[in-house]
């Protein structure tokens, strides 16, 4: 087990710096950042002192090495837009309003969708059944774009019951996390519904009725536990791109999120935020992926004696 | 072992989680109204619709930097200069400059300008703002290693010279026309300079001390920005006792939020929404003329735009005031060249290109191409309003006349790039914010032969001739005889033609109906002009 997640440890760190190199590499490939800087109507001079200023005179080697020097420091160096703010501490500070959004788009999005999917599940090919696959098919239809955009003119402009954007109190984070939460539940549910139904028609779970166990534990302790691996897994995968920032949701509501940072460093030429931004989500999307593994070890014990033999 | 684990722990384990799952919905609330305070926003309601004393601005940029010295983004300005002062200020209608930290100034000589200053001023952390205080300010800016990104627009001055507590002399390294201009803010805004030498750069960039009339109360970036009036401020009190300025990138969602009374006023509203604001009873739309004026440079390098006479086409062609009429619904305003009205240097002599398009015909046959020409056209869209629909609608006027434009659509950060390193040729996307109100920036930047935009964008363009004028009526310390030099400098460039000359954008704002206020045309948002309406 404790080898188990070294190794995977170990692995998590060369692919946040394989992210790193990667990230170097393209950014550098899009052109200067200097000219993008300052407006049209700063002189040629001003331009050219920036530009040494902030070492983008330098070959493309050498700022690679100060790069990854600072990166291993946790200094990613002064963002080119925030001038003079640390990199990572802008990203820093996005932070807890993407991790908001997150847990509570996660709060309503994940119970409905195991309540959905084993409904349906259970009732198979009846009008429940249909109600959610319905739901289902609604949610992963509708652009989140449109959807918040109605969202704001039924539930702001028309009813006036919620605020239409920015980010404050609980009012604030309904509109977005059903915007945001609507795709994930729907593919949840279909996920939970089709685990449930290839599980309830297993042999253990026939062994386990004529057993005269009560349905519901059943379905809890035998049926359930086995059919959340796959959906543990999708999970996973949504909860490293909400702790990502979700920009669409983020630009529409004018939430202060790490998405719309990462959008407005990369048309900035921001270098050292996208850089320091993409290290944050590499590394969320690392821990997340670390966390459903241990998980794994822990809903199907095969994987945890498998992994022990290797 | 083996037992326990099979027996207990998944028992445990999905109860918990069924537990879990049923509380969550109820749990929401804990969870979400206990996160904001990590972001450490002391205070940012929602604006309560019958609270009379609050404006929520609903803005469409995101704010980067509070640092006076390190901005050079207009729209960071006008949130900047509600915070810091200058020690003059535009008028009103902008066309000349008022007293603001300073109280009176004089010319001592063709180098020096002395400034009586305002006295008992104190900055929002309680320094005395006085003669130190300007001296401190210029030599930071002034200092190269400070970065100021637009530096070239100062460089002209040489030094402060501090002759009493409440009297500097600012002197020039040449006698300068524009100075009261250049000290309108933007880079000559003045900081404290006990805060200057010891408050750290990042601190200096999101915690501002100016001696404006609100002083900041938090910011979150990307998120909301709040101030409330300075109580001591030494001009009238401000009327709107807290501000907040948020930060709504997608235009749908601020027309939205303006309409549903989350904020009070936005800026860059869609001419196409309009009239469903007006018509909303709820608020109303507020237009001024901007200072923003659009201008398509022309490379004089490559043919067919190498040629005077295809230029000269082209502007007859273009029909400006048509798309201005129709595309832009008449939110826009012809220019003959790059001068507003209220800029220093402006003449109603100068006439803009007319629309003919029998003249553009005959000037391209002139030119040696009887059955028209290819021409590139580098254009991106999304930067200023309605940039895509104009850009396509000149080159459907350009067809007409045998002129066929060959649009390429361009990212901007690599269409800066392209553009200012001389790589794009025909006609090439340009628009020209001019900070000072003064025809030397505009002229001197877009066109003197040292500039970056008439090496880079215009190819090389150089007439010595309009070189010598530009830079005589740099040094001209006589304000008519500076007007005469520009209309001379602005016939040369008409007939050159090396880009085709367009219009002013209108600047549309929407205001809740409940505020009263008449915005101006230089983009600065002064929330000491706002009022409730009685």
């Amino acid at each position: 087990m404790a080898r188990y997640i070294v190794n995977r440890l170990i692995q998590s760190t060369a692919v946040v710096f394989g992210v790193l190199l990667l990230v170097f590499v393209i950014i550098n490939l899009t052109g200067d950042p200097v000219a993008l800087m300052v407006p049209i109507e700063a002189s040629e001079e001003d331009i050219e002192r920036l530009r040494v200023a902030m070492g983008f005179d330098r070959p493309l080697y050498q700022q690679f090495i100060s790069f990854l020097w600072g990166a291993v420091q946790g200094d990613f160096g002064d963002s080119l837009r925030y001038q003079s703010q640390p990199a990572l501490k802008i990203v820093v500070e996005r932070f807890p309003a993407t991790l908001e959004l997150a847990a509570a788009t996660l709060a309503w999005a994940l119970p409905m969708s195991l309540l959905l999917g084993t409904i349906a599940a259970l009732k198979r090919n009846t009008g429940a059944d249909s109600f959610a696959m319905f739901l289902a098919l609604l949610g992963q239809s509708l652009p989140g774009f449109w959807l918040g955009l109605m969202l704001i003119l039924v539930f702001s402009v028309q009813l006036g019951l919620l605020p239409s954007s920015g980010r404050g109190g609980f009012r604030h984070v309904i509109l977005p996390a059903i915007t945001l939460g609507s795709f994930v539940m729907a593919r949840t549910t279909r996920l939970v519904r089709s685990g449930m139904i290839e599980v309830l028609n297993q042999d253990y779970i026939r062994t386990a009725r004529a057993k005269g166990l009560r349905e519901r534990t059943v379905l809890l302790r035998h049926a359930f536990k086995n059919a959340a691996i796959p959906v543990v897994t999708i999970v996973g995968l949504d909860i490293g791109t909400l702790l990502g920032g979700a920009v669409i949701t983020e630009t529409i509501f004018a939430w202060p999120g790490i998405g719309r940072l990462a959008i407005d460093a990369i048309s900035y030429r921001d270098f050292p935020v996208v850089q320091a931004n993409v290290f944050f989500i590499a590394l969320a999307f690392v821990v997340i992926n670390l966390l459903v593994d241990v998980l794994y070890t822990w809903l199907d014990p095969r994987v945890r004696v498998a992994s022990g033999r290797s | 072992m083996e037992n326990k684990y099979v027996k207990n722990r998944p028992c445990q384990f999905s109860r918990r989680r069924f537990l879990k799952m049923a509380a969550t919905a109820a749990a929401v609330p804990v969870l979400t109204s206990c996160l904001p305070k990590m972001a450490s926003s002391p205070a940012a309601p929602v604006a309560a619709p019958d609270s009379l004393s609050q404006v929520v601005l609903g803005y469409g940029i995101a704010l980067a930097t509070l640092d006076p010295h390190k901005n050079g983004v207009i729209a960071q300005e006008s949130v900047i200069r509600n915070i810091y002062e200058a020690l003059v200020a535009a008028s009103a209608d902008l066309k000349t400059v008022e007293p603001q930290l300073a109280t009176e100034w004089k010319h001592i000589d063709d180098l020096t300008m002395q400034f009586k200053l305002r006295q008992n001023v104190k900055f929002h952390n309680g320094e005395e703002f006085d003669a130190e205080a300007v001296k401190a300010s210029f030599t930071r800016v002034l200092n190269p290693d400070t970065n100021a990104p637009m530096l070239g627009n100062y460089s002209i001055i040489d030094r402060v010279d501090v002759l009493d507590k409440h009297t500097v002399n600012i002197v020039t390294k040449k006698p300068d026309p524009v100075l009261l201009r250049r000290l309108s803010g933007m880079h000559t805004n003045i900081m404290a300079p006990k805060y200057i030498t010891t408050a750290p750069a990042d601190e200096i960039a999101t915690k501002p001390s100016g001696t404006g009339p609100y002083r900041l109360v938090s910011w979150v970036k990307d998120g909301d920005l709040v101030m409330e009036a300075n109580l001591d401020y030494w001009g009238p009190a401000p009327k709107i006792g807290k501000v907040i300025v948020r930060s709504i990138p997608e235009v749908g969602t601020r027309i939205s939020a303006l309409m549903a009374g989350d904020v009070d006023v936005i800026a860059a509203v869609p001419p196409d929404d309009v009239e469903r604001i007006n018509q909303s009873g709820k608020a109303r739309v507020l237009t001024v003329q901007g200072n923003r004026i659009m201008y398509w440079a022309m490379g004089v390098a490559s043919p067919p735009t190498n040629n005077k006479l295809v230029r000269q086409a082209i502007n007859y062609a273009a029909n400006i005031d048509g798309i201005i009429k129709t595309v832009l619904r008449g939110s826009g305003y012809r220019r003959a060249t790059l001068i507003n009205p209220w800029h220093t240097g402006y003449s109603s002599e100068v006439q803009p290109y007319p629309y003919d398009p029998e003249k553009a015909k005959a000037l391209l046959a002139e030119a040696g191409y009887p059955n028209g020409c290819d021409v590139n056209m580098n254009l991106v869209a999304g930067r200023v309003v309605k940039d895509k629909e104009v850009g396509e609608a000149i080159a459907g006027e350009l067809a007409k006349v045998g002129i066929n434009a060959k649009i390429t659509w361009h990212e901007f950060g690599n269409y800066v790039s392209l553009a200012s390193a001389g790589k794009l040729d025909g006609i090439i996307f340009a628009s020209w914010g001019n900070v000072m109100q003064d025809a030397d920036q505009a002229m001197m930047g877009l066109f003197h032969s040292s500039s970056g935009v008439a090496k880079a964008y215009q190819n090389g363009y150089s007439n010595p001739e309009l070189d010598a004028i530009l830079e005589q009526a740099r040094s001209e310390l006589n304000q008519a005889k500076r007007v005469e030099l520009y209309t001379q400098a602005q016939r040369i460039l008409l007939d050159d033609a090396p880009g085709i000359f367009g219009y002013s954008i209108e600047d549309i704002y929407a205001v809740n109906n409940r505020i009263e206020w008449q915005p101006r045309s230089d983009e600065m948002v002064w929330f000491q002009e706002m009022s409730p309406k009685s």
